[in-house]
């Protein structure tokens, strides 16, 4: 007896809750024919921070698309898969995502070298491929093609938008000591910085250089070099867990605060959150993609609330999968039709309306024209943190042209 | 002049201090246990964490830290002793690969634990009271955490000798290190000895990461950074000799930091040019013994 009441009191229980969850999709929708996001980035090791915090953008979007009738009358879904960091195995699941899922088209992915794997294959089969976090400008410069677009910004133009900021803030300082960590990025983001200064400071001279390596745990020995070096300026290019190191030793030594430092990504907010009125470097400038505690539109205020509150993430990366999501669906409902040929020309030039404002997807590159945010660390009223207060937006002008683009691609 | 070079002096000592912490235990894991535990370093990734979370969990004050370099070592001691008795214990008459392969798998496995304790994120621990600010010595800046890490390295070198040397637990672990068949025909308990040994060892590795936690920040992948310079630290000093992992760990902090005044460019080199030079010279280590 006891068990038949267990028995019904299961099945009621099971009914009840997923009754609800049922009708919660939403009606109308042709939910057995879904068009379907090939979402690929690392789920295991170390670069999962990046994931975690990208992801909760494409499914945000996915959601608002689907309460708003969905694509075509079929509902968005995003298929992820871990793409380990690794270009051979994200190349299988690429595969695997295009051949067996019959996703309409690939996005995602945080390393550069993962990234041309997967739009050299997108390339191959003419699908869209639409890149999230990767940052190297060659994505959409010398390798870009027409299957490949790319929703953030991207490391080059963030240099030449932190040495536009740098002069603006810091006045023209000469000595410069650059610091930055010992690979090719590394090495293009110092050339890409130095050449910009130079245009902005002409006689600025480089007084000394190092080239520590990734996830260096005391960087004191460089820094009492910098200290030692007579420099004004100190440029890096490091970042996450090793640019929190370098600036805890720099403020234990005072050095911060003596010599004016720069950091192309000391401002995101996965670096600021660590600051506090008790620990924050000074005479810092940083730069970031999504500066939103200090963006003041109420677009930009309710996404934040939404994605904090659904995903309990601050949204760093997902602003970018989240716009490009959207300007998607609305280039396919445009088009009428899931035809990828038609569908890039609709996204070409297309103007992705995003938390940040209006940003186009310039029609000759498919780079978004995404600007970047470079400011002061300091003081932001109303939230927990020091982050950049008022930061300067490096928009479109730090962009190479369209024609340097197509010089760049004969080659 | 003199100030460039002694600022550099200061803080190669320092980086050193910190390697001599880590490497001193990789090296007497191999000289009394016979074995190469390349995971060491995860110990000291685990002793970083632990810090961050005795600190935040005891509360705001810096001055919590001092407790969690107490209670952080004690926690990752414990954490390879039993490591040792569940999983290491049946391995040591195999063959060295066979220990390579198993305490590489430790590197993934307290990665993963790591990960699923702590998250992707990575974290901060403040510098302690009283220790904060900075002081003009001789024209150098230095800071007196530094002061207080680059003290810490002879302070532990003294308690190893004087465990080693002057207690009878050091003389049974010596015993067991020169020869272990005869130790144990004389009644030594030989596996506790390892299992004592391996968790001093992880204490040491566990002190390093908790010391380091307020000077840089504390994220996965923090241990396999430093397993080469703890490598290169014990081939430069001779395997297995204590004395040893401390002159290599100074060789080591300095080659580096005087190199980046000469070859800024190529000063990473450098640690790997002091250990070629020592490996032609004297293979066995500057204070290690020929076989």
């Amino acid at each position: 007896m006891i068990k038949k009441l267990v028995t019904f009191g299961l099945i009621f229980m099971v009914l009840f809750v997923l009754a609800p969850l049922a009708s919660a999709q939403q009606k109308g929708l042709d939910w057995d024919n879904p068009i379907k996001i090939g979402y690929l980035n690392p789920f295991t090791g170390p670069a999962t921070l990046t994931t975690s915090l990208d992801l909760p953008g494409v499914r945000l979007a996915i959601e608002e698309v689907n309460a708003a009738g969905g694509v075509l009358g079929r509902p968005l879904v995003v298929v992820p898969r871990d793409d380990k960091l690794n270009p051979e195995h994200a190349l299988r699941e690429a595969k695997d995502l295009v051949v067996n899922e019959k996703v309409f088209w690939l996005h995602g992915v945080t390393s550069s070298g993962v990234a041309r794997a997967v739009s050299q294959y997108a390339k191959d089969q003419k699908k869209i491929y639409a890149i999230s976090v990767a940052k190297s400008e060659k994505l959409t410069g010398e390798w870009g093609h027409r299957y490949v677009f790319r929703s953030t910004n991207n490391v080059e133009m963030e240099n030449v938008g932190i040495a536009k900021a740098t002069k603006e803030i810091f006045g023209p300082l000469k000595k410069i000591y650059n610091l930055s960590p010992d690979y090719e990025g590394g090495h293009a983001g110092w050339r890409t910085f130095f050449d910009s200064y130079k245009k902005l400071v002409p006689d600025a001279i480089l007084v000394g250089e190092a080239w520590p390596k990734l996830g260096t745990q005391d960087y004191t020995p460089n820094l009492t070099a910098v200290m030692n070096s007579g420099a004004e300026l100190m440029f890096t290019s490091f970042y996450q867990a090793d640019a929190l190191t370098m600036i805890k030793q720099s403020i234990a030594l005072g050095l911060d605060g003596k010599i004016a430092m720069t950091g192309v990504w000391w401002g995101m907010y996965a670096m600021c959150q660590k600051f506090n009125k008790d620990f924050y470097p000074k005479k810092t400038i940083g730069g970031s993609t999504y500066a939103f505690w200090a963006i003041d539109t109420a677009e930009s205020k309710r996404f934040v609330e939404n994605i904090k509150s659904k995903f309990g993430v601050y949204p760093e990366y997902a602003v970018n999968s989240y716009a490009f999501v959207k300007a998607m669906a609305k280039a396919i409902n445009k088009v009428g039709t899931l035809d990828t040929e038609k569908v890039i020309t609709a996204l070409e030039g297309a103007i992705m309306e995003s938390p940040v404002g209006p940003v186009e997807i310039r029609a000759c590159d498919h780079q978004a024209m995404w600007p970047s945010y470079v400011g002061l660390i300091g003081e932001v009223p109303g939230w927990d943190f020091y982050a950049s207060r008022k930061p300067i937006v490096i928009g479109r002008e730090a962009y190479p042209t369209c024609e340097e683009i197509a010089k760049l691609r004969k080659k | 002049m003199f100030e460039l070079v002694f600022g550099q002096i200061i803080s190669g000592l320092s980086v050193g201090m910190v390697f001599f912490l880590i490497a001193v235990g990789l090296s007497m894991v191999f000289g009394t246990l016979r074995v190469l535990n390349v995971a060491h370093a995860s110990f000291y990734m685990l002793g970083a964490y632990l810090c961050y979370t005795i600190t935040h969990f005891l509360g705001p004050s810096s001055g919590m830290f001092w407790i969690a370099l107490i209670l952080a070592p004690i926690g990752v001691a414990i954490f390879g002793g039993i490591l040792e008795l569940l999983v290491l214990r049946p391995i040591y008459k195999r063959e060295l690969l066979y220990q390579l392969i198993l305490t590489f798998g430790f590197i993934l496995i307290i990665g993963d634990i790591v990960k699923l304790t702590w998250g992707v994120q990575f974290y901060q621990v403040n510098i302690p009271w009283p220790l904060l600010g900075t002081v003009s010595f001789l024209g150098t800046r230095l800071s007196y955490y530094h002061i207080f890490m680059i003290a810490m390295g002879p302070i532990i070198l003294i308690l190893i000798w004087g465990l080693l040397h002057k207690t009878r637990l050091g003389r049974v672990i010596r015993a067991v290190t020169y020869n272990r068949d005869m130790s144990s025909a004389l009644g030594v308990n030989v596996s506790l000895v390892y299992t004592i040994v391996f968790m001093f060892a992880s204490w040491l590795a566990g002190l390093g990461g908790t010391l380091m936690a307020p000077m840089a920040s504390v994220f996965l992948g923090m241990d396999t950074t430093v397993t080469i310079e703890c490598f290169i630290i014990i081939v430069i000093g001779g395997f297995g000799s204590t004395g040893g992992a401390f002159l290599g760990a100074i060789v080591f902090g300095l080659a580096n930091s005087l190199g980046i005044l000469v070859l800024p460019k190529q000063a990473i080199a450098f640690g790997f040019i002091a250990m070629a030079a020592v490996l032609v010279v004297r293979p066995w280590g500057l204070l290690g013994k020929p076989e």
